[in-house]
């Protein structure tokens, strides 16, 4: 499995997968001209890396402020995917960062946690 | 921020309907049943994210929208600022003359809308200051006419510069209201000479909360009241607003002057504030 880099630009985040670290990481901004076209190969290797996992702990780690409606329903789906993996007893962890002094950031992850069911989802504040 | 409980109430009513309706024993067992029963559950979860997407989609359209109008609100006035700097005794004019006309706005019962216009019209009238030479413009005492003349050109520059910025559309009549705060009422002022209603009324204001500031703070130019020529230093607030009284229907437009004048108290304890901001920023230097 490789790792999957995606450099960010002005208006799509920074995407590193890494299967070695079992880390995974989206951090910026998020308005592709093309949302599924943009986020359609994170899916295909998530759901790869998924099916090769054991028990590893995985670390998902999303930073992200300013993001489009159809960006929101990426990342509802991405973390469902990662949600169900939960329940069928992958090891995931994943972690919404905020920034204490941008006061919608912790309610965006309030509304991603709300149907996780199985994976640990932590909503940590960070200083910017 | 909107709440969206109200707009989904219906969905909500039928998705529990139909709810109902498959929990009856009659309709069970069948391939329809478990299909559609499927369904609905797909449908109730995509009706959830639906609501989470516009509750999250307005947050960020709010988020966005008022990040703008704070970067395009800072940067205006970090402009005025760095314009007024060049000239020590105007350095404050502009943000003091914004804070007096919204004080008058909102006491002639103006909605923010409304006020958003004044304050950016306010901050801005006299940009165009920068298009006077400076031989001019920090010129220590009484104008030659022809001075006069070329001094009286910074409205039309103000104009000219605002024009051309593309302004969000709320902010269309800016350069107008700006162009216009040396109009005065019986049509002797400059630089369109126009006369009462055919002046635009936030520019109507902006001429009063201009003359207060100019006559109430420390200035460039020896303020003059009739023909007598005084000192350079702020005058009493009792002759100040006497001078308003008196020029209302020549100079100013008397529903703005007669507001000032009720509000005359809280108008001075304004002045003090920001004249005691203005001592403490001195201080600190
Ligand atoms: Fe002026």
């Amino acid at each position: 499995m490789e790792l999957l880099k995606i450099e960010g630009a002005k208006h799509t985040p920074y995407i590193c997968f890494d299967p070695e670290k079992h880390q995974l990481e989206i951090t910026g901004e998020s308005y592709p001209e093309n949302t599924s076209e943009f986020f359609g190969r994170i899916f295909d290797w998530l759901n790869e890396y998924l099916a090769g996992i054991n028990d590893e702990t995985v670390t998902v780690n999303v930073k992200l402020y300013y993001f489009n409606s159809s960006s929101s329903k990426i990342l509802m789906d991405f973390f469902t995917i990662l949600d169900d993996a939960a329940a069928d007893g992958k090891n995931i962890v994943a972690n919404w960062f905020y920034e204490a002094d941008l006061e919608e950031g912790l309610e965006y992850g309030e509304d991603f946690q709300e149907d996780i069911e199985s994976m640990k989802f932590n909503l940590i504040e960070i200083e910017e | 921020m909107a709440k969206d409980d109200n707009m989904f109430k219906e969905d909500e009513d039928r998705i529990s309907r139909v709810g109902e309706l498959l929990a009856d024993d009659a309709v069970k067992d069948t391939p329809l049943y478990t299909e559609f029963k499927a369904f609905l559950g797909d449908y109730k979860r995509l009706f959830k994210q639906f609501r989470r997407i516009v509750r999250m989609s307005d947050r960020q359209q709010h988020g966005l929208v008022s990040e703008l109008e704070q970067a395009f609100e800072s940067f205006i006035r970090t402009l005025v600022t760095v314009i007024e700097a060049k000239h020590n005794n105007t350095a404050g004019h502009s943000n003091r003359v914004t804070e007096y006309v919204l004080f008058l706005g909102a006491n002639l019962g103006l909605k923010n809308d409304e006020l958003e216009v004044l304050k950016y019209a306010g901050l801005l009238h006299d940009i165009g200051k920068i298009g006077i030479p400076d031989s001019v413009l920090t010129k220590n005492g009484r104008f030659t006419p022809e001075e006069r003349n070329t001094m009286n050109q910074h409205s039309v520059w103000t104009k000219k510069i605002l024009d051309g910025i593309r302004l969000p559309r709320s902010l269309k009549t800016v350069p107008m209201i700006a162009a216009c705060h040396h109009e005065k009422i019986d049509g002797t002022g400059y630089p369109f000479n126009v006369k009462g209603d055919e002046i635009p009324f936030f520019s109507r204001i902006i001429a009063v909360g201009d003359v207060f500031d100019a006559l109430t703070s420390k200035r460039d130019y020896p303020k003059y009241d009739k023909d007598e020529d005084l000192s350079f230093d702020p005058m009493s607030m009792d002759r100040c607003f006497r001078i308003l009284d008196e020029d209302r229907d020549v100079h100013f437009d008397p529903e703005v002057v007669n507001i000032a004048l009720k509000y005359r108290k809280d108008f001075e304890e304004l002045w003090l504030e920001l004249h005691r901001n203005q001592a403490d920023a001195s201080l600190k230097n």
